[in-house]
C-alpha cells in the first residue's frame, strides 16, 4: 500500500456515479475465475471439459463424483466462508474505527472453536453426524449473548473489546482444558486438526448448514453500511447524524456471530483472512467504510479459495491445513501492511 | 418562536452534577454564544439539546416540539452538530466526508440523490473548500480540516447548528472566516449556537451570550452586557484589557485574578 498506489486507487475511485461499481464487478468476475480453476485442480487434475462433463455425467461415475460431491461444494464452502470473514473483518474495523479490528476480537469465533472441540472430546462426532458443527455454532450463539447482554447496556467500544478479550481467554482455557483431559489421543488429534481450519471432505451438507447463516449475517452487516460511514466522525457526530450507535454495535455483533460462528462451525478457524482483507480493498473504495464491506466480502472469498488451491497443490503426504496456509501468508503480509502503513504515516 | 428552548435543564454525569437548573434560548437568525471556563459545562448544554446525555430534570423544545418526542432521524434532520477537534478515523476524501451530512435524509436502502449531491455542493462552497473535493481529509491543514468539517455540517442543512469550539485550533485568518460563515448562515435564518473561547470573537460575533460557570447561567445578555469586567473577574477570574472596535470590543485577557497573581 504506497502512497502512489494509494492516491491511484482513490482517483479511480472517489467517484459516486456508476463507475464506483466497477470494483466490485470486476472482483465478482475473478471470484468466479478462480473458482473454476479451483474446480480444475486437485489430487486428479480434471480439464475444463471433464468437469463440464462431470455436471452432468451419471451420478455413480468418478468424475461426476469428484465433481459434484467432492470439488464443487469445497469450492462454494471456501468462498462462502472467505466472505464470511472478509465482510465481517470489515464491518468489525468500521464498528471499532481501527484497522487492526478482526472477526476474532469479539470472541465470537474461539467460542464455536470451544463448542466444536466441546463435541469432540465427548466423541458426540459417532453418534451424531452434525455434532461439531451445531455444537460450535451453540458455542458462537452463547459467545454472540454474552456479548449482547454486555454492548445492549449501552457499553463503551472499549469494555466490548475487554469482553471480547475475557471471552477470547476462556474459550481459549475451555479448549486447552479439552486437549489437557484428552481421554484418548485420537481425540486429541481431531482437536489438533480441527483446530486448524480445513476444507477437506466437506460435502453440500456443510455448505446448507453454513450459507443460510452467511447470508443472513451478511445481509445485517451489509445494512450497518451507513452507520459504520458516520462513525468514521466519532461516536458523537454519527449519533447526532441520526445512528443508534447502540443498535448499530448490535448489529455488527449478531451479523458477524452469525456469519463467523456458522464458518467456523464447518471449517474450524481460519485466521488472518478477516483482518487482511479489507487493508488490500481499503484503497480501492477510497477507504470508504459502507463501501468496503461487499469487496472486503469477494476479496475473502478470493483468498480462502485461492489459499485452499495452494493447499491442494502442495507436495508431501500430510495434508496442509488451510487455517495454517492462511496465517503462515497472511502474518507477513500483515507486518508488512504495518511497517507500509507507518511509513505513509511519517 | 425559539428554535430552542431549554427550560430548568439538570444534568448529572456519573452522579456528579454538570448542569443545574439551566434556562436557555436560541431563534432563528440568531448566533447564540456559549462562554465560561473549563469545565463550566458548555459542552454537556450543547450534548443535552441533542440528546446525548440523560437528563436528571427540564425540558427541552426544537421548533417547539419535545425532544423526547422526536426520533432520532427526525432531530438530526433538525439540528445539525460540529463536535468540539472531531477525531477522523478514515482517510476518506473531503467528498465523502462532507456527505456523510446527508445520512439524516437517506432511508437505509436508497442511493443519494441529486438533492443531495446540490446540499453537499452548497456546503464546499459555502465553506470554501469545493477544490479540496478529492483531497484526503488525513492530509489537510489544521485550517482546511476545521473547514472541511464545518462543511459536513452545513451539509446536514439543518434549521439548527450546534458548534463546540470550531475555531481554537486555527489562526486568525481562518478563525474569522469560520465566525463569517457561521454569521452568514445565521443571517439566512438558521440558528447557530456556538462554544467559544475568545473573548474578543464572542463580542464581535455573537448576538447573545449565555455565560456559564459551575453548570449554572451567570449571565446572558447582549455581548457588551455579559462580558462586563466585573462578570470576567468573577467568573474567568481575569482581568482584561479591552479596546472598543465599530463592531465590538477586543478583550484581552492580561492577568489573573487574586492574592498570587503579578
Amino acid at each position: 500500500m504506497t502512497a502512489t498506489a494509494d492516491s491511484d486507487a482513490e482517483r479511480a475511485e472517489s467517484g459516486s456515479g456508476p463507475r464506483a461499481g466497477i470494483f466490485p464487478a470486476l472482483l465478482a468476475l475473478a471470484l468466479v475465475a478462480i473458482m473454476a480453476l479451483a474446480m480444475l485442480i486437485g489430487p486428479v487434475p480434471l480439464t475444463p471439459g471433464e468437469v463440464l462433463d462431470g455436471f452432468f455425467a451419471p451420478v455413480d461415475e468418478s468424475g461426476a463424483i469428484i465433481v459434484r460431491e467432492l470439488r464443487l461444494p469445497r469450492v462454494i464452502l471456501g468462498a462462502i466462508v472467505g466472505a464470511a470473514l472478509g465482510i465481517s473483518g470489515a464491518a468489525m474495523q468500521g464498528l471499532f474505527q481501527n484497522p487492526l479490528a478482526e472477526p476474532g476480537i469479539v470472541g465470537v469465533s474461539a467460542s464455536a472453536s470451544a463448542g466444536a472441540v466441546f463435541a469432540l472430546y465427548f466423541g458426540l462426532t459417532s453418534s451424531i453426524a452434525l455434532a461439531v458443527p451445531v455444537s460450535a455454532m451453540a458455542g458462537a450463539m452463547l459467545g454472540m449473548l454474552i456479548l449482547f447482554a454486555v454492548a445492549m447496556r449501552d457499553a463503551s467500544v472499549l469494555t466490548l473489546i475487554l469482553v471480547g478479550v475475557a471471552l477470547n481467554a476462556f474459550a481459549g482455557a475451555l479448549t486447552a482444558l479439552a486437549l489437557n483431559l484428552s481421554p484418548n489421543p485420537f481425540a486429541l488429534n481431531d482437536i489438533v486438526l480441527w483446530l486448524m481450519g480445513s476444507l477437506t471432505n466437506r460435502s453440500f451438507l456443510d455448505v446448507w448448514l453454513a450459507a443460510p447463516f452467511v447470508m443472513i449475517g451478511g445481509a445485517i452487516l451489509f445494512a450497518s453500511r451507513r452507520g459504520l460511514a458516520a462513525l468514521t466522525l466519532g461516536e458523537e457526530a454519527a449519533r447526532s447524524l441520526g445512528v443508534n450507535v447502540r443498535s448499530l454495535r448490535a448489529q455488527v455483533i449478531a451479523g458477524s456471530a452469525l456469519a463467523v460462528g456458522a464458518s467456523v462451525a464447518v471449517t474450524g478457524a481460519i485466521g488472518f483472512v478477516g483482518l487482511v482483507v479489507p487493508h488490500v480493498v481499503r484503497p480501492f473504495v477510497a477507504h470508504d467504510p459502507a463501501r468496503i464491506l461487499l469487496p472486503s466480502a469477494l476479496g475473502g472469498a478470493i483468498l480462502v479459495v485461492l489459499a485452499d488451491i495452494a493447499v491442494r497443490l502442495a507436495p508431501g503426504g500430510q495434508e496442509l491445513k488451510l487455517g495454517v496456509v492462511t496465517a503462515l501468508l497472511g502474518a507477513p503480509f500483515f507486518l508488512y501492511l504495518v511497517i507500509a502503513t507507518r511509513r505513509a504515516m511519517r | 418562536m425559539s428554535a430552542i428552548r431549554v427550560t430548568a435543564l439538570s444534568v448529572d454525569l456519573g452522579h456528579r452534577p454538570v448542569l443545574s437548573g439551566i434556562d436557555f434560548e436560541a431563534r432563528p437568525g440568531e448566533v447564540v454564544g456559549l462562554i465560561g471556563p473549563n469545565g463550566a459545562g458548555k459542552s454537556t448544554l450543547l450534548r443535552a439539546i441533542l440528546g446525548l446525555v440523560d437528563r436528571r430534570a427540564g425540558k427541552i423544545t426544537i421548533g417547539g416540539t419535545a425532544l423526547e418526542s422526536l426520533k432520532p432521524s427526525e432531530l438530526a434532520k433538525r439540528i445539525a452538530y460540529l463536535p468540539q477537534s472531531p477525531a477522523i478515523h478514515w482517510p476518506v476524501t473531503v467528498e465523502r466526508l462532507v456527505a456523510l451530512g446527508r445520512l439524516p435524509h437517506l432511508d437505509a436502502w436508497h442511493r443519494p440523490g441529486a438533492d443531495d449531491a446540490a446540499a453537499i455542493g452548497r456546503a464546499l462552497e459555502a465553506t470554501d473548500t469545493a477544490g479540496l473535493a478529492r483531497r484526503n481529509v488525513l492530509t489537510l491543514s489544521g485550517g482546511e480540516r476545521a473547514r472541511v468539517l464545518l462543511a459536513r455540517a452545513l451539509a446536514v442543512e439543518a434549521p439548527n447548528l450546534l458548534v463546540d469550539e470550531p475555531v481554537s485550533a486555527l489562526d486568525p485568518y481562518h478563525q474569522f472566516q469560520v465566525m463569517d460563515y457561521l454569521k452568514a448562515y445565521a443571517r439566512k435564518g438558521q440558528t447557530i449556537v456556538v462554544v467559544l473561547h475568545d473573548l474578543s470573537l464572542a463580542s464581535r460575533y455573537t448576538d447573545r451570550l449565555y455565560l456559564i460557570d459551575q453548570g449554572r447561567i451567570a449571565a446572558s445578555g447582549p455581548p457588551g452586557t455579559v462580558l462586563s469586567d466585573d462578570n470576567l473577574e468573577a467568573i474567568y477570574k481575569v482581568q482584561v484589557l479591552r479596546t472598543e472596535g465599530p463592531s465590538g470590543s477586543a478583550i484581552l485577557p492580561w492577568r489573573r485574578v487574586g492574592p498570587e497573581s503579578s
